[in-house]
């Protein structure tokens, strides 16, 4: 039955492109949006678009020395801008994007690297600007632009044990200067919370299924839910305010896509509403609620409790996984993607605002 | 009926979801306009950095506390280390706040290169050079110097390094390097008395003695009271009396000497511990005649080939190469002006593309006024004034230098005509050589013009190869600002 107060996911935009894309960010305090990919002669493609008067003007184009895997403006401030990027060869660069040049390079991983976030540009949580990197060697590590060529952490599996290849790593908890977490997700299932105040593991649960996507609701807040997606077309939502120490967090499985859940993507306007994408080429719309009670209190034990799900829309843009998608920080319901069929989609999404 | 009202409700919810699409999207063209204009004014504020910089790199957070001074180094008023009252009044706490509401000032051009951030280098240097000072104070001066070093790497921009590694220099009696750093320090700071001190004792004990008393004058203008450059002009002023006294001794003991042997090794009457610490070198001998009257009569015949073949031993020790002070020429002159009259023959070297000016010494005399410090004669009207202006200008070369400034390079070859000798053309490199520092322009404009003169072709085919090293060394220095024309001007000079 149609229903009139659920919001629609609407292709606003297309275009196809002649190369691979991995992923897509919109420029803060813009209407332009960068894209991430590869060329099939193995090197990275970075194209800058503008939106105008519904059409989408190709600002610039820079071809880089190796395919580009991902990227992101978390770390940069508002004036700068600057992209940092992950790379085929586990190179870390930040771009320039009005010039193309890079302002940072270092070889971060000897291996691909998968995921890439940031947190303290951008006026988005206390302290200092870092990047995060997560590679196929089963390292994360976190830069500073300002220290070359070594990380100011990294968290890696001790010699002799199992390398899993880390796929999806996110910032959280930066509510303060000191305070700051880093969550990372790894294709044999596991989570793994970082606390880099005290650098130690601060909690680590198994999803059984490989992780593609996780991500805190929020970078800049005591860490309140976070996001893990799965292979199996499934993902939880684990709420991380309240810790137990034999039951660790509370949290709840939800089945979507009936494919590999590529990414999960919170609403940044509305913390509560997420978009998942799938290896259908679909995206789902979701919100959670929370219950009544937030936390249970078993024999003087603080316990979380889950909340539930709703589903509020699907849409199926393409046929080929959405690997990249990206809100627009800046203007609710705005947001690009790019999938495997080699096209980019500028999608609106209405009534965001009366849920 | 209900199938009908169903209809009727999903025709409205279609209208409704396209008005609101149509809404959102006039929606999207306002915010584009305003985001537009928002995103032009983030750009143009791009050259600046809002980066919270008092936030420290996560793996120096467990650092030292910066120490005290740091913050100082940044102000635009530096406190002298000696000023300990200052110190005492200084307000950290403020001057930290300072920092966080005044990003600005501290962090104009902190480009995040990838490199570490200014204040975070700064630090750094800061750090290098305690530890230098400690070495220093220690006497390790090489550790010391090391450690300026590596400080200087890292901030380039602190005039303090290079002028404390240059006072290592000058204790390790590097005084070509000491004199470099403190030029280099003066150039960050122009009003840094130590700098000026330092470079005036390192010049002095290359035996660059006017340029060492025009540094000690230059701390006298800033600091009126200076103590140390009182005494030191005062200790030129009279080593200066005794070395021209020694040297009269010293040449008429030469004169006999050189009776039963022929062969001088060139009075250079330095205390102990200015004279260069450089390894004596071994320097063949060319000949130039040890009859004076085949120099007196022959001053055409000023090139090698009429020099006659050596007699005795081919070579001398010659002390200091870089020695071309100008009181030094003098004494070579009074040194000649002496032996002249008993028709010495005395081969006198200080390098081996000197020994032309010790033929022209011979003939010096008859240019009254040699012994004075000459003025510099007014613009020249005719060649041949031209050419006497410069031979009289010849032990003077910074006055020599003064002298061609006030030419205009367009009409040298009017002045000229076609007469251009090679002892000309050199005199007139050697005094560029002297004052190359913000006269590129000039010098290239002149020997531009140079090479339109009638004779330049000859005058350069004489040039003995160390003559045309020297042009090829004044080249080099121009090179860094125009090396487009000192590469055309180097095919010119056939180089």
């Amino acid at each position: 039955m149609f229903d009139m107060e659920k919001p629609q996911i609407i292709s606003h935009m297309e275009k196809s492109v002649n190369y691979t894309l991995y992923d897509c960010k919109w420029i803060p305090r813009s209407a332009k949006f960068v894209t991430i990919g590869s060329h099939p002669r193995g090197t990275g493609a970075l194209h800058v678009y503008e939106i105008s008067h519904r059409d989408l003007i190709q600002l610039k184009v820079y071809e880089t020395p190796t395919s580009l895997k991902c990227g992101t403006f978390a770390a940069s401030s508002l004036q700068s801008r600057h992209l940092a990027t992950g790379d085929f060869k586990g190179q870390l660069y930040v771009w320039d994007l009005e010039n193309g040049k890079p302002v940072y390079q270092c070889d971060a991983h000897p291996e691909i690297i998968n995921a890439i976030d940031g947190v303290g540009g951008m006026g988005v949580g206390e302290g200092a600007p870092e990047l995060v990197t997560g590679s196929r060697d089963g390292a994360v590590k976190v830069w500073d632009v300002r220290q070359r060529d070594a990380p100011v952490a990294c968290m890696e599996p001790e010699d002799g044990e199992d390398r899993r290849d880390c796929w999806t790593v996110a910032f959280g908890d930066a509510y303060n200067s000191e305070e700051r977490c880093v969550c990372a997700g790894y294709d044999n299932g596991d989570v793994k919370m970082f606390d880099l105040r005290n650098m130690s593991v601060k909690w680590e649960t198994n999803i059984k299924n490989g992780v593609c996507s996780v991500e805190f609701d929020r970078k800049d807040i005591s860490m309140n839910k976070l996001v893990a997606s799965s292979l199996e077309g499934k993902f939880r939502v684990f709420d991380v305010r309240t810790h137990n120490s034999k039951t660790g967090f509370a949290s709840l499985e939800e089945k979507a896509h009936k494919s590999t859940v590529w990414l999960v993507k919170h609403l940044p306007q509305n913390r509560d509403i997420f978009m998942t994408t799938g290896g259908s080429g679909s995206l789902s719309l979701w919100k959670y609620d929370y219950p009544v009670k937030r936390v249970k209190v078993e024999d003087g034990v603080k316990t979380g409790v889950a909340g539930s799900l709703q589903y509020l829309q699907n849409a199926t843009l393409s046929t080929q996984p959405v690997c990249g998608m990206d809100w627009s920080p800046d203007k609710l319901g705005l947001a690009v993607c790019v999938a495997f069929d080699q096209a980019l989609r500028v999608i609106i999404v209405t009534k965001l605002n009366r849920i | 009926m209900a199938s009908q009202e169903k209809l009727l409700k999903l025709q409205m919810g279609v209208r409704e979801n396209a008005e609101e699409l149509k809404d959102y999207l006039k929606d999207l063209d306002a915010w584009e306009e305003d985001i537009k204009k928002q995103d032009k004014t983030f750009n143009s504020m791009k050259p600046k950095h809002d980066e919270k910089l008092v936030v420290p790199i996560r793996s120096k957070k467990k650092a030292k506390p910066k120490p005290k001074d740091t913050p100082a180094e940044e102000k635009p008023k530096r406190i002298r280390s000696y000023d300990f009252k200052a110190w005492d009044k200084l307000n950290v706490d403020k001057m930290l706040e300072q920092m966080d509401t005044d990003d600005e000032e501290n962090f104009q051009e902190s480009k995040i290169d990838g490199e570490k951030l200014d204040h975070e280098r700064r630090d750094i240097g800061i750090k290098e050079k305690e530890k230098g000072n400690d070495h220093f104070k220690k006497g390790n001066y090489n550790k010391s110097v090391e450690h300026y070093t590596r400080g200087m790497q890292y901030d380039p921009d602190n005039p303090l390094l290079p002028a404390n590694r240059a006072m290592a220099y000058l204790k390790l009696q590097k005084y070509v390097e000491s004199e470099a750093d403190c030029t280099l320090s003066l150039s960050l700071d122009p009003a840094y008395v130590k700098a000026y001190l330092r470079r005036g004792a390192a010049r002095h004990a290359l035996g660059k003695v006017q340029s060492a008393i025009k540094d000690f004058n230059d701390v006298l203008k800033l600091e009126p009271e200076n103590k140390q450059a009182k005494m030191e002009l005062e200790n030129i002023k009279k080593q200066k009396q005794k070395t021209k006294i020694k040297q009269t001794e010293e040449s008429s003991q030469a004169k006999k000497e050189a009776k039963s042997d022929l062969c001088l090794v060139r009075p250079l009457n330095k205390p102990l511990h200015l004279q260069s610490k450089k390894p004596l070198r071994r320097i063949p001998v060319e000949e130039v005649g040890h009859e004076l009257d085949v120099v007196v009569n022959g001053e055409k015949d000023t090139t090698q080939k009429t020099a006659q073949p050596p007699q005795t031993n081919p070579s001398i020790l010659v002390l200091d190469e870089n020695d071309k002070s100008d009181d030094l020429h003098k004494s070579l002159a009074d040194t000649n002006n002496n032996t002249d009259d008993k028709k010495d023959s005395s081969v006198i070297m200080t390098n081996g593309h000197e020994e032309k000016s010790s033929k022209t010494v011979s003939t010096t005399p008859t240019f009254p006024g040699q012994k004075a410090k000459p003025t510099i004669p007014a613009l020249p009207t005719t060649c041949f004034q031209f050419q006497a202006d410069v031979k009289k200008l010849h032990f003077y070369p910074l006055l020599l230098c003064e002298y061609l400034k006030q030419l205009d390079p367009k009409n040298i070859r009017n002045l000229l005509k076609d007469q251009l000798e090679t002892e000309i053309l050199v005199d007139i490199v050697k005094s560029f050589n002297e004052d190359v520092i913000g006269n590129e322009e000039f010098i290239l404009d002149f020997l531009f013009y140079l090479t339109s003169v009638k004779r330049f072709d000859m005058a350069i085919m004489f040039l003995s190869p160390s003559n045309r090293k020297e042009i090829k060394e004044l080249f080099d220095k121009i090179h860094p600002l125009h090396s487009e024309r000192c590469l055309q001007m180097e095919k010119l000079y056939g180089l």
